[in-house]
């Protein structure tokens, strides 16, 4: 990408470009911003290289914009299954409660009638919205058929995504938008029934009593634990033995 | 005396394993391996205690999957072979061990053991296992409940026509095998989502089981923690799990199944003794297996000179265990009552049944010793179920638990992480198109031949595709080739099947090959995939 194209994407979106690729976002100037994020595009591959024979990493370094930090996975093969079912959707679904997994599909059609009205410029990225409040995150992705986790920071009760083509302007044109999903509590509810009221320092006991906060682990994770004579050495079954 | 209360809950499941291709299937031995260390066991010690007339009651899920197959004739056959291998081989370690008495006792102890397993399958449940089980429900003392058609963990299947369709298939099977209809569900891997009790009121269902942080981050605070059940805005009871008393069975640091005195349960003749002697009683490709035979005891930490197994130690130590957990849930219980307002607390204990038996080779004594010792020598703790609790108790708070499940961290992560997050794509996919089959054909009768056929085995391949234990394999060591073959299998088929469908070319052989091959659910109504009320509705959560 030349300086002039960079110039052009508008600040928002080189922003998020800067930071994608690694760039510690201050103050600096444009022109300065610029230099760094094209330094940086001489230097890193826009997606990350992974070789197919080995299995990818735990995680890899975040990615994405603002807030979020997004682990990108390779489509695991799936022999003779297909890559896609030839349409145009975006799923997300909740992990936990700042975690999310989103698989996306643009059938080459869809793509190309986007891409005429957005520009060449465009860049397809995931927009993560909070229905409840607006706000939006996005990160870039690169795949007409893809899969990405990604991590808020801050919870936000409702999540909705769009897959989109983001012009340097700041224009959207929509590719494919999920359906809003509410993302799981993290800790007490604030809410108390009137018929069923408890004193703050007894529910304090009460939770302590119950296994405290956070999450008490599962019975998977406790059967994972090293323990003694339990390590895995033998066929599994349900989530829930120490395999 | 202040009393407390104890719901013993144990989920029996695993996942259908049913290989007719293959003479000699070496998953299957999952279900061998659990029918006799784990379910005969179980159902000795009921017999023992209603036989001395030991007041008790406890809970069990016995899903779907297990029920078909502990009902499959040609899995009984292959395990009843199994057994007989297993005392022939016994009988064979006798000889072998005549000048090392450790062993030749504990090979004696094993072929007692077998046989005994050999006398109550064949004679006293006459291969009917559910039979044992559904005889101990008449009776009283057992609660069965159902869980997940197969076992598809609810929060993620993102179409509320597939998880109905778990539900409705899951209590549809429960009364082919029992009768009568289930008045509660294990839902899979305790999965809850806000909403889906719906689907469990609509089937009938009186209650389920929940992880503890469901119940204390519940819509509203619950007035007694997790230690009452919360009532769902749609009338379904939602039982929350002790950490507590999980913790005391299944941690690291202070779970019983770790002592030392117990069996080894990974030194098994079967990877120990030379492929010479071994042979005819492992995999016949060779793989080494588990035998059932360990002559080994847990020993310590690290311990590489492991000590000979002392039965009649370790089921002491059992007993004294029982007695630990006892005293403990007293001490528990004796600190609850302050904090729950006059209502005796309730602890709600759900272990793997499996556990109990087949990875605590102990487990079955250790919770018959508990339930002689609740019922004979204190009061402080009564063994309730969650039915006698809500008939005891039928006003409860009126909350919507939260998200969650039993898995790693409490929610999703288990069943959505790097190694299977590629499923969800095709099960996903699969789960929409089987609601198009049957909105499409919404009434095939017998009289259009393959048509019918093929829609309901598709409805199984997509069942069989969901399971949770494919891809929580996944993100194990072990037998992960199985379970993304067992994911790809089932998708492809039913994507043969629904091609086909739609294409007006049913290729009977094919349908032929996996109606032989995935027998599950011979009942099945692929029609309960044209459920509009739930096709129109959004999934609410992730």
């Amino acid at each position: 990408m030349q300086a002039r194209e960079l110039e052009q994407m508008g600040l928002v979106a080189l922003t998020a470009l800067a930071k994608e690729l690694g760039v510690v976002v201050t103050d600096q100037p444009q022109e300065a911003l610029i230099a760094e994020v094209r330094a940086r595009m001489d230097t890193a591959p826009m997606t990350p290289v992974h070789d197919p024979a080995t299995p990818p990493p735990a995680s890899l370094p975040p990615v994405s914009a603002g807030n979020n930090k997004a682990e990108l996975f390779p489509l695991r093969p799936t022999a003779d299954l297909p890559q896609g079912y030839d349409t145009t959707q975006v799923v997300v679904m909740a992990q936990k409660p700042h975690h999310f997994y989103a698989y996306w599909e643009v059938r080459e059609v869809d793509l190309q009638a986007a891409r005429a009205k957005a520009g060449d410029l465009a860049r397809m990225v995931l927009r993560i919205e909070a229905v409840d409040r607006g706000d939006t995150v996005e990160i870039q992705v690169h795949d007409r058929i893809g899969e990405w986790f990604f991590h808020l920071e801050e919870r936000w009760d409702a999540v909705r995504v769009q897959l989109g083509l983001l012009g340097p302007d700041g224009s959207f044109v929509l590719l494919a938008e999920s359906a809003t999903i509410t993302t799981p509590a993290d800790g007490p509810s604030h809410r108390v029934d009137p018929e069923w009221a408890v004193r703050d320092e007894t529910f304090a006991s009460i939770l302590a009593l119950s296994g405290g906060m956070p999450a008490a682990a599962g019975s998977a994770q406790m059967a994972h634990l090293p323990w003694q004579g339990w390590v895995p050495s033998s066929p599994g079954g349900s989530a829930n033995r120490p395999v | 005396m202040k009393q407390g209360l104890l719901a013993l809950v144990l989920h029996a499941h695993l996942p259908f394993v049913r290989h007719p291709e293959y003479p000699d299937f070496m998953e299957e031995d999952w279900l061998f391996e659990a029918i006799g260390e784990t379910y005969i066991p179980l159902v000795q010690m009921m017999d023992r205690l209603v036989n001395e007339r030991v007041p008790f009651e406890f809970t069990m899920s016995l899903t779907p999957p297990l029920c078909e197959m502990l009902a499959d004739p040609m899995l009984m056959e292959r395990y009843q072979r199994r057994l007989a291998r297993s005392i022939e081989l016994a009988e064979k370690e006798i000889v072998r061990n005549v000048n090392a008495p450790e062993q030749r006792g504990l090979a004696e102890y094993y072929r007692a053991r077998f046989v005994e397993e050999m006398q109550v399958f064949e004679q006293v449940c006459q291969r009917n296992l559910l039979g044992a089980f559904r005889r101990f429900q008449d009776t009283g003392v057992l609660e069965i409940i159902t869980c997940g058609a197969t076992h598809g963990f609810l929060p993620l299947m993102q179409n509320e026509t597939a998880v109905r369709a778990q539900i409705q298939v899951a209590v549809k099977n429960y009364e082919k095998h029992f009768g009568r209809g289930p008045r509660g569900i294990w839902l899979p891997e305790c999965g809850y989502y806000p909403g889906v009790d719906r689907w469990l009121k609509e089937a009938g269902i009186q209650f389920f089981l929940v992880e503890t942080h469901a119940i204390l981050h519940a819509s509203t605070r619950p007035q007694r923690g997790a230690f009452a059940p919360l009532i769902t805005p749609t009338g379904v009871a939602a039982f929350g799990r002790d950490v507590e008393s999980s913790r005391q069975v299944w941690s690291a640091d202070e779970g019983y199944p770790g002592d030392g005195c117990y069996r080894d349960f990974y030194r098994d003749i079967g990877f120990d003794l030379d492929l010479d002697t071994i042979g005819p009683y492992i995999h016949p490709d060779g793989i080494r297996v588990h035998t059932g035979i360990k002559y080994h005891a847990i020993t310590g930490k690290g311990v590489e000179h492991k000590q000979y197994y002392d039965r009649t130690r370790a089921v002491e130590k059992a007993a004294e265990h029982a007695g630990n957990f006892l005293y403990n849930r007293q001490a528990q219980m004796d600190h609850l009552s302050d904090l729950m307002g006059g209502r005796p607390p309730l602890v709600v204990a759900p272990y793997d049944a499996e556990l109990f038996g087949h990875w605590w080779y102990e487990g079955p004594q250790f919770l018959e010793f508990l339930i002689r010792k609740i019922a004979f020598d204190q009061e402080a703790v009564r063994l309730v179920t969650p039915i006698t609790y809500l008939a005891e108790h039928p006003v409860n708070q009126v909350a919507t638990p939260a998200l969650s499940s039993w898995g790693a961290g409490g929610y999703s992560e288990y069943w959505l992480e790097g190694s299977n997050a590629w499923i969800y794509r095709h099960l996903h996919m699969a789960a929409d198109r089987m609601c198009e089959l049957a909105q499409r054909f919404p009434d095939a009768s017998e009289a259009d031949g393959l048509l019918l056929r093929a829609l309901n085995q598709a409805a199984r391949e997509l069942l069989l595709a969901q399971s949770s234990d494919w891809a929580f394999i996944m993100t194990t060591d072990t037998t992960v080739e199985y379970a993304v073959g067992r994911t790809r299998n089932h998708v492809m088929r039913f994507t043969r099947l629904y091609e086909e469908i739609l294409g007006n070319r049913i290729d009977e052989a094919h349908l032929k090959e996996c109606e032989w091959l995935d027998t599950i659910f011979q009942e099945i109504d692929y029609t309960v995939y044209g459920h509009r009320a739930a096709n129109d509705q959004a999934m609410q959560a992730g």
